[in-house]
């Protein structure tokens, strides 16, 4: 533990974060204009199907959804979405950028630890994305209150869904840097998941035969925690479990990520630069 | 110092060929990088590696600071391996390795944490004083010139003071001025240095010992008077009659 948070190695991830952002932040208006556009493009296109649907049929639930809760659920559904799409293809964009930029031998040389890597880029993942995060989250309390505590809650299950999404972004990562013909698999995983994370409809919605892929899902529970702050369909223990099952994501994926980028890099090599 | 026993490299590579065929059953090409390549740095010394394009020089110094594994063979670098010793190196490949979207100080500075470094900024003052890059630390290095990026490129390589350089290129595109100020620095460091290099006078004036590389072999090693000397026919030659001759033909 001691050894964890040494001031060193806090040092360490604070610099690669602020790498990250001093990247990121090098164009600041095409940036934060891109993050913010992301959490509305696919909420726009559900809230349209939704509001036809409640106006067009007799019916006045879909699932737990309701007229009067679709919107501020959709939203959600966006705010969350659009992170873990983000976090998804983070290492991936990331090494291929610096592979292209010709800087990927800096991370590769470099006596420092890769889980450094990963938790370095992880807070500045957080950060770049609390930008879209906060607005989108004010303009929910605004539609629909919360109180302060679900809204921690909210935060801090999305911010775990995250770093587990990192984990697997760097197993994605390691394929950039060894073997790009096989960066196709991911994005077939990615399609998916994200089918069966139900961001935008209820897992009502999935195939009955299906639906065992949404409860073996972390994402979607960390999607039904959020929701379950807001419309309360969920008992305490149910939000345990799931909670639980989130932490454990957001613990083991990282590791087993890490032992992946290094297993895959030390076998395959470094290609493509 | 640094110490390179039997080093083979061999790639398998798919290739450029693309059809249908390749598609589903893709042909695996075998290419070896290097074979068999023996050779001892001391410390302090400067070494100069001289081949054509495609000789191995620079897959020789990607697997001396460990961003390529050999196939067989070792490098011990003052006794230990490469990835127990990457904190010993300084790495400079061509004009890479430096973000054009970051300022050149923050460049270094980066560089700094990730080694560790207790003051980067006065390390950073150091080395601005010592490669004369005060006026420029401060911009992206997008707007840098070359030779500004070659500069910035050794001052990351030193700012954790390796007591090994490997450089790769280290003056290629630049002008006679900008190419004899660096070589000047390079004399400076007073450090075990490999260095690969097309410029025959480069290699000449800074190392003690000049080693060729051909088609992954190393063909001839020596100062660059005993490598002159195996080239009897001529009278007076230069290296790059020495480099000719042994470099042409299979």
């Amino acid at each position: 533990m001691i050894h964890f948070l040494s001031i060193n190695r806090l040092r360490i991830i604070w610099a690669i974060a602020k790498k990250d952002l001093k990247i990121a932040f090098r164009f600041p208006k095409n940036f934060i204009a891109s993050r913010l556009i992301e959490p509305i493009r696919l909420f726009i296109v559900f809230g349209l199907v939704y509001q036809s649907f409640f106006s067009l049929t007799a019916s006045e639930t879909f699932g737990s959804w309701s007229k009067e809760n679709y919107i501020p659920t959709l939203l959600l559904g966006g705010i969350f979405y659009s992170s873990f799409a983000y976090a998804y293809s983070r290492f991936r964009l990331s090494f291929l950028s610096e592979k292209y930029w010709q800087t990927i031998q800096i991370f590769l040389t470099a006596p420092v630890s890769k889980a450094d890597f990963l938790v370095g880029s992880a807070l500045a993942v957080a950060i770049e994305l609390s930008i879209p995060t906060s607005c989108y989250l004010a303009l929910f309390q605004f539609i629909y209150p919360v109180s302060p505590v679900s809204l921690f809650l909210i935060l801090m299950t999305l911010y775990l869904m995250l770093l587990g999404t990192l984990g697997f972004s760097l197993m994605q990562g390691a394929f950039a840097i060894s073997n790009q013909n096989y960066l196709f698999i991911f994005d077939y995983i990615y399609a998916g998941w994200s089918l069966f994370s139900c961001f935008y409809y209820t897992s009502a919605a999935i195939p009955e035969a299906l639906r065992f892929l949404t409860t073996i899902n972390p994402v979607y529970h960390a999607m039904e925690i959020a929701r379950a702050m807001v419309f309360h369909h969920l008992s305490c223990v149910q939000i345990l479990i799931s909670m639980a099952y989130v932490l454990f994501f957001a613990m083991v994926v990282p590791f087993l990520g890490a032992a992946f980028f290094r297993k895959v890099v030390r076998e395959l090599g470094v290609r493509g630069f | 110092m640094i110490s390179i026993r039997n080093l083979t490299k061999v790639y398998y590579d798919y290739g450029p060929k693309r059809s249908i065929r390749t598609f589903f059953f893709p042909e695996r090409e075998r290419i070896v990088a290097l074979e068999h390549v023996s050779l001892e740095v001391k410390a302090g010394e400067i070494y100069a590696l001289l081949g054509p394009n495609g000789a191995g020089k620079t897959t020789l110094i990607k697997i001396l600071c460990g961003l390529l594994k050999p196939s067989s063979g070792e490098v011990l670098i003052d006794g230990n391996h490469v990835f127990g010793a990457q904190r010993m190196i300084g790495l400079v490949l061509g004009d890479s390795m430096v973000y054009n979207l970051m300022t050149g100080r923050d460049n270094l500075d980066y560089l700094g944490h990730l080694y560790r470094m207790s003051d980067t900024q006065k390390r950073i003052r150091e080395l601005t004083g010592f490669l004369e890059i005060g006026e420029w630390l401060d911009r992206y290095v997008s707007e840098y010139s070359l030779g500004m990026r070659l500069k910035l490129c050794l001052a990351r390589a030193l700012m954790h003071d390796p007591p090994v350089l490997l450089l790769d290129e280290p003056t290629l595109g630049l002008d006679p001025r900008y190419a004899l100020y660096i070589r000047d620095k390079i004399k400076e460091l007073g450090k075990t240095i490999i260095l690969t290099t097309h410029y025959m006078e480069e290699a000449e004036a800074l190392s003690e010992r000049i080693a060729i590389l051909h088609r992954g072999r190393l063909v001839a090693e020596g100062t660059a008077r005993e490598l002159k000397d195996r080239l009897k026919s001529e009278r007076d030659p230069s290296l790059t009659d020495v480099f000719i001759a042994l470099t042409t033909g299979p």
